[in-house]
This record gives structure tokens, C-alpha cells and sequence, in this order.
């Protein structure tokens, strides 16, 4: 009986729970003050959330990614449905890309399209939202700060996300 | 390529297949389409938000204050190792500081005297104490598209939405929504932030407008002369909401007709953040004056 529950614990731990809590660990952590206002810095959600949706796509309905796109614009100051817009669009890219999840450049390579995409749309629903269009070097900047440090904040998550993967 | 149905249960099944795979295109497309629905109707009923932002604000919270402290640290003492090589210039500096202050502290001295016998004249009402809190930054709450921060002091120590917020240097922006034990500050620099300034000496008005970018906009000019780059910009207390006289920073030489403002706040810097309330501006009653 116990090992029957244990068993359970671990499909559900394994199946929803583990990329859920590491798309909301990494909401969190990227609303952590730091030093480097002035610097671009790398959005590191989008990356969590791109490889979740090429690793473990079954684990993040689009439902999920939407609950989770609401939770980050609550948590921060940004327009209600922005995120969870972005977050399904990623969705919906990252499952046409062909791309090999066992290799770290082919991932990297497949962040390109997906980057684009978040950047521009995000920057197209926020100047409707504010009726301006916005200077989309900010954006351009953060895109790139993505990309460049795509492998630095891959490497972990991968790690995390692929320990326990029933998908694979 | 799937085969050719052998069978009409082999053809229901294919059916089912089919119209579950578009069910699942539509309702990621619906999904999309409600999410950039709510970005566009997100102005409409901003209390509900507001509302959702308090209470996911002070859940989050006390988990951001606990993971803030081991980077603030690390940062802190990066910061002090790094002062170390800097240590004989920065004493000669601060030599030459403490001369000049010496001088300016008998000169405050003095218009501190006078200030007191033109108040005592003029009978003036300097208004309610201020009252404030002092409270660490948690959480950077913005990005590219907003400026914000979120501190651990809400409801529960006094603070109220639309108070100031100010750090050592000049006026950092105003408390946007609160919980009972968290508060967001929508900063000087954000995209929605607009604040009556007098800039100068000659108190020239204008309005302040936050750009998302580190040097907030100048805009509105009351008057047809255009600020000097170097002139001090101050709260003018019009609208009501910041008292007058809060300093902001000074204007920048500006291309044209494109005035920005230099903060005095460094955002680099900054870790601790004073909610002050300065109470209700004192009322004056004319009948009494006229008895």
C-alpha cells in the first residue's frame, strides 16, 4: 500500500509538479533585486519556460503556461495576459521547431526563433496596451542578453527537468 | 502518412484523433487570443488587479525577502572588497567633504536662525510631523516594460497607496498598490508615471514623464523658457499627491525639444527605500483669518 503511494507520488512529482515548481522558482528568482539596473539583463522564465515546452511538453499543458503567464503579470508590474500571451505563443513555436533535446546547440539554435517571437509580441502588446509604440531597443537588448546567456541557465534546468523524466 | 481505415471503428477512432488535435490547436489559439484580450482590456478595471497584485504580493513576500538577504549580502561585501583598493583617494575625498561641510554647517546654522524669526512673523504652520518607514528593497518587480519594486512593509505598518517614496539621494516614486504586508512602488522612471515638477529656481512647472529608460522626460512647460541643463527639478506639489519640494534630480542638455531629467537616485544602488507620509496638507480656515 505504501509503496503504492509512493509510487503515485512519484508519477505525480515527476509529471506536473517538478516543472511547475521550477517555471514558479524561476518567476520568483527573476524578480530578485539586482545590482546591474543599468545592464540588459537575460530573461530567464522564457528560457525555463522554452525548455520545458521542448523537454517535457506533456508536463506543460498550455493551460498551465497560461495560470503561470497570470502569476508572473500579478507578480510584477506588467499589463494583465501579457506573460501568459507570450508564454502560450512559446507554447505553440517551440512544438513545430525541429529541434533535438538531448543537444545543447540544437536547443540553443531553436532559442532563436523563440526569443524573436516573445520580444516582438511583447513589445506589440505593450505599446497597444499603452497606444504608443514603445523603443524597441530595450527589448532588442534583453533578446540578445537571452540568447548569449542561454547555455548558462540551460545547463541547470536542464538538469532539473530531465533528472526525472518519464517523458524522454 | 496514417493507413486507410480498414474498418468503421478504425475510422471513428481516426475521427477522434483528428478533432482532438484541433481541438488542441483551438484552444491554444483561444488561449493566446484571451491573453491578448486581457493586455488590451487590462486599463479597464484596474481595482480587481490592483486587488490581485496585494494578495499575490503578500503571499510572495516573505519568500522574495528571504531569498533577497544572500544576494544583497554577496553584493554588500563585493562591494566592500572592492572599496578596499579605493581606500586612500576615498580618504583624501572625504577630507575635502568634511572642510566643505564644516563652512556649510555655520551657514545652516545661521539660516536655520533666520527661518525660525520669519516663521515665528509670518505665524506659519509647517503642517502634521511626518511620519515614516524605512523598509529593504525584495523584489524588482519590473523589466522592460515596467519600473517597479515591491517591500516587505504594507497596510499592517501605516502605509497607504499614493505615498512617497524616498531614498537617501531624492525622491525614488510613489506606492502603487499595498497589501497588509507588502507594498509595490511604481517608480519616477516607469511608463506611467507622471509628476508635476518646478524646476529651477525661478520654479518653472512642467510635468515629469517616466519613459521605462533611466532618465524620465520633461514635457508640458508652463511657461515658453526652456530649462538650463544642471537645473535642480523638485516636486511641485501641484495635483496634491507628493508634497512640494521633494528633489528629483537636475535636467539634462537635451537634443531639440527632448528635456530629460537626470535622477539623483542611483538605481544601481539602491537597496533600502523611506515610505513617508507627510499627513493632509494644512487647511486654512479664511473665516477665522478674516475674524
Amino acid at each position: 500500500m505504501r509503496q503504492r503511494d509512493s509510487a503515485h507520488f512519484a508519477e505525480i512529482w515527476n509529471g506536473r509538479l517538478l516543472p511547475t515548481l521550477v517555471l514558479t522558482a524561476s518567476i520568483l528568482l527573476a524578480a530578485l533585486p539586482t545590482p546591474f539596473d543599468r545592464a540588459p539583463l537575460p530573461d530567464p522564465v522564457l528560457t525555463a519556460v522554452y525548455l520545458a515546452c521542448v523537454c517535457r511538453p506533456a508536463s506543460v499543458p498550455p493551460l498551465l503556461l497560461f495560470g503561470l503567464g497570470l502569476l508572473h503579470d500579478l507578480l510584477s508590474f506588467t499589463p494583465i495576459g501579457l506573460h501568459a500571451f507570450v508564454y502560450v505563443l512559446v507554447y505553440a513555436l517551440s512544438q513545430r521547431l525541429p529541434v533535438d533535446d538531448s543537444r545543447i546547440l540544437s536547443l540553443w539554435l531553436g532559442f532563436v526563433p523563440v526569443v524573436a517571437l516573445a520580444g516582438l509580441a511583447s513589445w506589440f502588446a505593450v505599446s497597444l496596451h499603452h497606444l504608443i509604440w514603445l523603443a524597441p531597443d530595450p527589448v532588442l537588448a534583453r533578446a540578445a542578453a537571452s540568447f548569449v546567456t542561454f547555455p548558462v541557465l540551460a545547463f541547470p534546468l536542464l538538469w532539473v527537468l530531465e533528472s526525472h523524466n518519464d517523458e524522454a | 502518412m496514417d493507413e486507410e481505415p480498414q474498418s468503421v471503428g478504425e475510422l471513428i477512432d481516426r475521427g477522434i484523433r483528428i478533432a482532438g488535435r484541433v481541438m488542441r490547436r483551438l484552444a491554444v489559439f483561444g488561449l493566446a487570443l484571451i491573453a491578448f484580450g486581457l493586455v488590451l482590456v487590462g486599463k479597464i478595471d484596474t481595482r480587481i488587479v490592483d486587488n490581485a497584485r496585494s494578495a499575490v504580493s503578500d503571499v510572495s513576500a516573505p519568500v522574495l525577502d528571504a531569498l533577497s538577504y544572500p544576494i544583497a549580502s554577496a553584493y554588500r561585501w563585493f562591494n566592500d572588497i572592492a572599496a578596499i583598493g579605493n581606500l586612500i583617494a576615498e580618504n583624501q575625498r572625504l577630507r575635502e567633504e568634511n572642510a566643505r561641510l564644516a563652512n556649510l554647517r555655520l551657514i545652516a546654522h545661521d539660516l536655520k536662525a533666520e527661518n525660525a524669526g520669519l516663521r515665528r512673523l509670518l505665524r506659519f504652520d509647517p503642517g502634521p510631523v511626518a511620519k515614516s518607514v524605512s523598509t529593504r528593497i525584495i523584489a524588482d518587480t519590473g523589466g522592460v516594460f515596467a519600473r517597479s519594486l515591491m517591500v516587505h512593509v504594507g497596510s499592517t505598518q501605516g502605509v497607504r497607496k499614493d505615498l512617497p517614496v524616498l531614498a537617501a539621494e531624492g525622491l525614488v516614486g510613489r506606492v502603487q498598490t499595498v497589501g497588509q504586508q507588502s507594498a509595490r512602488v511604481l517608480l519616477i522612471t516607469d511608463l506611467n508615471s507622471k509628476i508635476p515638477v518646478a524646476i529651477g529656481e525661478q520654479r518653472r512647472r512642467a510635468i515629469m514623464s517616466g519613459t521605462n529608460s533611466h532618465s524620465p522626460m520633461l514635457e508640458f512647460f508652463v511657461s515658453d523658457v526652456r530649462p538650463t541643463p544642471g537645473a535642480v527639478v523638485l516636486t511641485s506639489g501641484d495635483g496634491g499627491v507628493f508634497r512640494a519640494g521633494l528633489p528629483i534630480g537636475v535636467v539634462e542638455a537635451g537634443d531639440g525639444s527632448n528635456w530629460r531629467v537626470r535622477p539623483f537616485v542611483d538605481w544601481d544602488r539602491l537597496d533600502f527605500v523611506r515610505i513617508v507620509d507627510y499627513g493632509q496638507p494644512p487647511t486654512i480656515d479664511l473665516a477665522q483669518e478674516a475674524r
